[in-house]
């Protein structure tokens, strides 16, 4: 059930109802719990085994790993998690692309193989419950968590439908604590939540999916051959598009929780005003980059062994981390690219930190435009299909590629293109170092009336073409 | 511990939240009420999204039980022409389900109906010899395919929601979107026109040309494109259209809807003009349609063969005035009821005519097209 469909409105009117309904707080953990299996289950109804053997198995795991001190009595139960939960991502979302790998490689061997199709669908949001429930079993493995006491809040830990498709990914030090008392919103907390969850459907319904996704299409459609501009056009667009894609999830999710009295993290703080990657990170998915950092980074040994390993980690890293996106080498080489990004950052740094100019706002504003374009170079092998698609278009925005088309933009488009994605900049820029709860504070309650009509109006009147969030798909 | 951001849900930002909340959708509520207003004044009507689900909502209704079930498949001129109001005048004991897509054969559709075991009901299906060549018999099977692997009863539910939405307000139909007038007004400083062609629920389309501002105008440009599109086809040999056909299996589908007592029946709808022209250049009907149709054990009734058929307005020289829409069915059912392709309404084919196969191989060798089942 995505956030942007009447059935889920009627789905969250209904469960609010029931929330705020004078019932023990046990039985209204036990609405949110089955109304969380039904928002999953609207997507595929038997995908929903597959979040109860992560959630039993990680239960049971969790248990066993802290109920002994020895290492070796541990690792057992650790590697019932890991194996589970990776070999479940493993199969329904890289199984395919790791056979057709090997097809390719027994093919290049003079071996002709052509295995049948694999029919794998790809369970919604698998990679983000599974990483959740991972990042409880590891916790506890590393010592930083004890295991849940009740078995229902552990469920809803892992199956809370704001957070469970597309993210945040939630830490259970952060969640579980929340399930011991009885949870409200307060009236204040409540219309806050609804405001969050306007802004994040007019991000993803009005600028991500009606003013950006169809320029787009058109360029990012691997029929068309851009020229020089239509591509930077098209890829700056789908900066901008992602951005609302994901981070307008992310917000109405935040809301959502809010208005049920839970609080789940921030994921994204105005990623496009990053100077440099080292920040854009710290800003951009946030909860998957703590994950990567605290779960893999760190444990591969993170920056205390020497230059050479730290780079090495860091690729790997990053690798991973594009991989996770999905299965395709375009992930691979935009993790890869992050990974560059991040290795040239940290020796620029070590070389120039010292110097003062880099405060200066002048220079400021050119890192955080040198950055936007470097990541928009990365954006492209995200967007594209295929991997000569993608180095065919990063060449034509490098200029080492002619020719091409407008893509059947008209002059209009472009300009508009332009104009939306330089707003979402500037609004970047200025909130940088703020938060939109500080913001809207220094608002009347009038003019934060008129901003919210003028947010509700867009959304009703901006049907278009139905389109998934884009990180339901990872 | 991970450093996680700042806690997010006890940070609502001080002021009236309620009053915020109250004067906003207040504001929102008047605004889109004034601007359903603007559109209606302006001759708009509310008219529904045609998409895939709202094509896979109809599609599954097949399988609900009512014994009698008609369905149309075809393209735009099937959306356009064919009235079901009429229809279910007629015969209020059927079902109709309207699976014409526009700017689609529906070769693939039919296919996938006759695929489908738990159908057993009469089609009718608008071809003409253009979406019965090669390159465009799978111009449908996106909607089949979706309605097999990509709906759920969530999508489906959402859909009806807002198709029923789309049936009363003007102001969410995407003609007038925000995003539509504000590029309208500032590209030509005017509002959106109201559009001629309209969606019911039900997916039938109605052509109002009446709303059109210069019908000279917009006629010669569908001329224009029209004489592009069939400039751009090479010259067809029937032989080997009439070969494709027997590739693809047109006669295995029918077959296999008659072996569970289903019928179907291909039409050819009006067209006029230069289109009708172009299409005699291109397909004549001798050598297409009338080779097709004789060929084929299925019914077939080319609007030419019936003069209660012609005569029609079609000011696009390819789909019917609205208001023309009721005669034409009701023209479109007395043959069909002639015939008896409609059960008990009519005398029943089977009664009348010549054992099936001796009066193709008859048809085939005189070289005769088909004209009736009824002899």
């Amino acid at each position: 059930m995505a956030f942007n469909s009447y059935t889920f409105l009627l789905f969250f009117a209904g469960l609010l109802v029931l929330h705020y309904l004078p019932l023990p707080w046990r039985l209204k953990k036990f609405n949110l719990l089955w109304a969380s299996y039904l928002f999953y289950a609207a997507w595929n109804p038997p995908f929903v085994v597959l979040l109860w053997i992560s959630t039993v198995v990680d239960w049971f795991a969790a248990k066993g790993i802290y109920r002994f001190a020895q290492p070796f009595l541990r690792r057992p139960f650790l590697f019932l998690s890991l194996g589970v939960n990776l070999g479940m991502l493993g199969f329904f979302k890289y199984g395919g692309f790791l056979l057709d790998n090997f097809v390719q490689l027994v093919n290049m061997l003079g071996i002709q193989y052509v295995p049948a199709k694999p029919d794998i669908i790809v369970p919604v949001g698998i990679s983000f419950y599974t990483f959740q429930t991972l990042s409880y079993t590891l916790d506890i493995y590393l010592g930083k968590a004890r295991p849940a006491k009740s078995f229902l809040d552990y469920a809803l830990y892992v199956t809370f439908f704001p957070q469970l498709v597309a993210g945040p990914i939630v830490r259970a030090s952060r969640f579980l604590p929340q399930c011991v008392e009885l949870r409200r919103a307060t009236g204040r907390q409540f219309a806050w939540g609804l405001n969050l969850f306007v802004i994040g459907l007019f991000e993803k319904i009005v600028v991500a999916d009606g003013l950006l996704a169809p320029v787009v299409d058109k360029v990012y459609d691997p029929a068309v051959t851009p020229g020089m501009l239509a591509a930077w056009i098209g890829t700056v667009g789908f900066a901008g598009q992602i951005f609302c894609d994901f981070a307008g999830y992310s917000t109405c999710a935040i809301g959502v929780a809010m208005c049920l009295g839970f609080s789940i993290p921030d994921n994204f703080r105005f990623p496009y005003a990053a100077t440099g990657f080292s920040d854009f990170w710290h800003r951009w998915h946030i909860s998957l980059s703590t994950w990567l950092r605290d779960y893999l980074y760190i444990p591969l040994g993170g920056n205390r062994r020497g230059t050479f390993r730290t780079h090495l980690n860091v690729m790997f890293t990053m690798l991973l981390g594009g991989l996770w996106h999905g299965a395709s080498w375009t992930f691979v080489v935009w993790g890869a690219l992050h990974g560059i990004y991040l290795s040239a950052e940290r020796a620029l740094r070590r070389l120039l930190s010292g110097l003062s100019v880099w405060h200066r706002p002048p220079v400021k504003l050119a890192l955080v435009l040198l950055t936007f374009g470097l990541i928009c170079l990365g954006w492209v092998f995200f967007r594209c299909d295929s991997l000569p698609q993608a180095v065919s278009m990063a060449s034509t925005m490098l200029g080492l590629e002619s020719g091409g088309s407008q893509a059947g933009l008209d002059k209009k488009e472009i300009l508009f293109t332009a104009l939306t994605v330089a707003s979402i900049l500037i609004v970047h820029w200025r909130m940088r170092d703020t938060t939109i709860e500080a913001v809207a504070e220094k608002r009347s309650w009038l003019f934060r009336s008129l901003l919210i009509a003028t947010m509700l109006v867009a959304i009703a009147t901006m049907p278009g073409e139905d389109r998934a969030f884009i990180y339901f798909q990872f | 511990m991970p450093s996680f951001t700042s806690s997010s849900s006890d940070r609502a930002p001080r002021g009236p939240g309620g009053l915020t909340w109250a004067v906003a959708l207040l504001l929102a509520g008047a605004f889109l009420a004034s601007a359903e207003l603007f559109w209606r004044s302006r001759g708009m009507l509310p008219s529904v999204v045609d998409d895939v689900e709202l094509w896979a909502y109809h599609r599954a209704r097949i399988h609900e039980d009512q014994p009698k079930t008609l369905v149309l498949l075809g393209a735009s001129r099937m959306k356009c022409d064919f009235s079901i109001a009429t229809f279910r005048e007629r015969f209020p004991d059927w079902r109709v389900v309207q699976l014409a897509v526009a700017g689609a054969g529906p070769v693939a559709a039919l296919q996938d109906l006759a695929e489908d075991r738990a159908f057993s009901g009469v089609v009718i299906c608008s071809v003409d010899a253009d979406w019965l060549t090669g390159p465009r018999w799978d111009a449908q099977r996106p909607y089949c395919e979706h309605f097999h692997r990509g709906t759920s009863v969530n999508s489906q539910l959402n859909r009806l929601i807002s198709a029923y939405l789309q049936s009363k307000f003007v102001v969410i139909n995407p003609s007038v979107s925000a995003l539509r007038t504000a590029r309208k007004c500032m590209m030509k400083g005017e509002f959106p026109q109201a559009w001629y062609a309209r969606c019911d629920f039900d997916r039938s389309r109605h052509c109002d040309f009446g709303l059109v501002d210069d019908l000279a105008a917009f006629r010669k440009r569908f001329e224009l494109e029209v004489q592009r599109w069939y400039d751009s086809r090479g010259a067809v040999d029937p032989a080997a259209w009439l070969a494709d056909l027997d590739k693809v299996g047109i006669e295995q589908m029918v077959r296999r809807i008659e072996d569970r007592s289903g019928r179907v029946i291909f039409v050819r709808l009006p067209t006029t003009g230069l289109r009708r022209s172009l299409e005699e250049r291109c397909y004549p009907k001798r050598l297409f349609w009338d080779r097709f149709a004789a060929k084929t054990s299925a019914a077939s009734i080319h609007f030419e063969d019936e003069p209660t058929l012609c005569g029609y307005r079609t000011p696009d020289m390819s789909h019917l005035e609205v208001q023309d829409t009721p005669r034409f069915t009701t023209a479109l059912l007395d043959v069909l009821v002639r015939r008896g392709e409609l059960g008990s309404e009519g005398r029943t084919a089977r009664e009348e005519t010549p054992p099936r196969q001796a009066w193709r191989t008859q048809a085939l060798s005189t070289g005769q097209p088909k004209r009736s089942r009824t002899g």
